[in-house]
């Protein structure tokens, strides 16, 4: 692969990350969750960066599936601890893309800072992420966040980190 | 109002059977007074054996605000020292569980044996001679007692027996751990914890609360369980359910499940169990025998109970939980899956994946519940409101061989925290 294609790659990629977190500030979690592939997980570890999450609990430990009852609850009317909801701003950055034997990776730093309810909260770690280039774009196998405050108390992340 | 010094006898009457006074959540005195009446007075659970093991093996608790080693020593036993070195009252142990062979004050390097013994003084020649490492060993907390393999610990040298403090509670722990087929629970599958702006007893009297499903968690029963299970199921807990709010003899709390049975409900029956399911079953009636493996089954088979002993350690669903008062205005709550040692995975997985679904801090319930209590800390500071009901199911309460109880949505045991809370305060 030349260096070329592959700045074309990392371009790619930004942009669709970025594409993706803006969905989340903005809340269009329906249209976040279309971003995901049928079989895909997103993963929130608790505690310690590398867990194993059939025998250690997660902050979030999602198939597609579950992402869907997160909607069904979110449309209920009753979703009282987004209610207000929680605002927040994602900014991503030292972005890296690679190929592996495994497929295509990227991984970030995230900065994401949340208010509701008077309070401000600044969270921080690393996104990883498996995709599958589909024609042009993206789909999300797996996204991991590794949060560096994954290991305190925690207010409220019903508003997916 | 709320910033008049306090007076402890005041507690006689701001504790009525059927109210409860809304100073005792948002007086900064009360909570002070609290700190030393309820947590360094009685009883505190401080661990559970599965979480050491091993000899060396150890994790940090505490006791109100009082930070302790619990620790399994070189012979085996449990041991609870306060995490202060004798020497200038710095902490000897850091992280909040692991393995040590000696616990080092960093500070000068004082360094103590896991049985606490002060083991070697960096140029003790330079103390007085009447010095002797013997009378500086860490202070061990004055009491503690295990039941079932739940630690408990008391600064209170005269608190009296553990076995009474629990009464009627410690059933409920020996039945959790019977569900193991080895007798035994495993710990090491980490800890949801969070912190919300409220008072501790907020989360107490949520968890034996069987009133509020309907509303806080409709989001959950009324939809998302509704379309998973393809059916409504909510009959388990609204006003007509079977089950019941107890006021556990010791005056602790239960709400107990224990007479729907979800896999009946569904209308599963135990021959079109999965293999993993019912293989679990067999080593259960291997090592307890027919009756009481039915019995365990019964008791905490389907959902169970919800357990509450006063005044920091709960039993919901797989998990052990436990509350940390921080402040009249802050409260820490800590929510770990206990894992059946010798189950078959699938098992312990399906047990962490039950608790990630409803407790955790992007789950589809404890969120809801601390909402809740932010509210509540918000809502009362309206003066005009000056009493807090608790009067549900009082005239429909009726004695069982566990305690007073009434149905799910009323409040017996609610009653019998406050009860137990009374008691304590005044004493």
């Amino acid at each position: 692969m030349s260096a070329v294609i592959d700045l074309d790659l990392r371009a790619r990629v930004e942009a669709f990350l970025i594409h993706e977190t803006a969905l989340l500030d903005e809340r269009r979690y329906p249209e976040w969750i279309e971003l995901f592939a049928p079989d895909g997980v997103y993963w929130v570890p608790a505690n310690r960066d590398d867990t194993d999450p059939r025998t250690h609990v997660s902050l979030i430990y999602d198939n597609v599936a579950r992402l869907k009852e997160r909607l069904v609850r979110a449309d209920s009317g009753m979703f009282w601890a987004q209610d207000p909801p929680t605002r927040a701003t994602r900014v991503i950055g030292n972005l890296r893309v690679g190929r592996s034997e495994e497929g295509l990776h990227a991984i970030c730093k995230l900065v994401l800072v949340t208010q509701r309810r008077g309070q401000s909260q600044l969270l921080t770690g690393t996104s990883r992420y498996a995709l599958i280039e589909t024609g042009g774009s993206f789909r999300i196998q797996a996204k991991t966040v590794l949060l560096i405050q994954n290991d305190e108390p925690q207010l409220n992340l019903t508003f997916l980190p | 109002m709320d910033n008049t010094p306090f007076e402890p006898r005041l507690i006689d009457a701001l504790v009525r059977e059927d109210r409860v006074h809304r100073r005792l959540f948002t007086d900064p005195a009360i909570f002070e007074l609290e700190i030393d009446k309820v947590f360094h007075s009685t009883w505190v659970y401080v661990g559970h054996e599965a979480e050491i093991p091993n000899a060396g093996d150890f994790r940090l608790s505490r006791i109100g605000r009082q930070p302790v080693i619990v620790v399994r020593d070189q012979a085996g036993a449990v041991r609870v020292h306060f995490n202060s070195c004798r020497h200038r009252g710095v902490t000897v142990c850091q992280d909040e569980r692991g393995h040590a062979r000696h616990f080092l004050c960093a500070y000068h390097g004082w360094t103590y044996g896991l049985d606490g013994q002060l083991a070697a003084v960096p140029y003790a020649e330079g103390h007085p001679q009447a010095f002797r490492r013997e009378d500086h060993s860490l202070y061990p907390v004055p009491r503690v007692a295990t039941h079932a393999g739940f630690i408990f610990a008391s600064v209170n040298p005269h608190v009296p027996p553990l076995a009474e403090h629990l009464g009627a509670a410690g059933q409920f722990l020996t039945d959790f751990v019977d569900l193991s087929p080895t007798g035994r629970l495993a710990m090491h599958s980490g800890v949801h914890k969070f912190r919300y702006t409220g008072n501790w007893k907020s989360q107490i009297e949520n968890s034996v609360d069987g009133y509020h499903a309907m509303a806080a968690h409709g989001s959950f029963l009324g939809y998302v369980l509704r379309e998973r299970l393809g059916r409504d199921v909510s009959g388990m807990v609204d006003g007509n359910s079977p089950t019941r709010s107890v006021a556990l003899d010791g005056d602790h709390g239960l709400l107990d499940f224990r007479m729907v049975n979800r896999t009946e409900i569904l209308g599963v029956k135990e021959a079109d169990l999965p293999q993993h399911l019912q293989t679990y079953r067999r080593q259960l009636r291997e090592r307890l025998g027919e009756a009481r493996a039915a019995e365990v089954l019964r008791r905490n088979g389907g959902d169970g109970y919800n357990l509450l002993v006063y005044p920091n350690l709960f039993l919901i669903g797989v998990q052990i939980r436990t509350i940390q008062p921080i402040g009249v205005d802050t409260t820490e709550v800590y929510c770990a899956p206990t894992l059946l040692e010798g189950a078959p995975e699938q098992i312990n997985e399906a047990r962490i994946r039950s608790h990630e679904d409803f407790y955790g801090p992007a789950s589809f319930g404890q969120p809801d519940d601390m909402e809740m209590f932010v509210r509540q800390w918000d809502g009362l500071k309206c003066e005009a409101l000056e009493w807090l009901l608790y009067d549900r199911g009082l005239e429909r309460e009726s004695a069982t061989p566990d305690g007073p109880a009434s149905q799910l949505t009323d409040e017996s045991a609610h009653r019998a925290l406050w009860r137990h809370y009374r008691r304590l305060m005044l004493a």
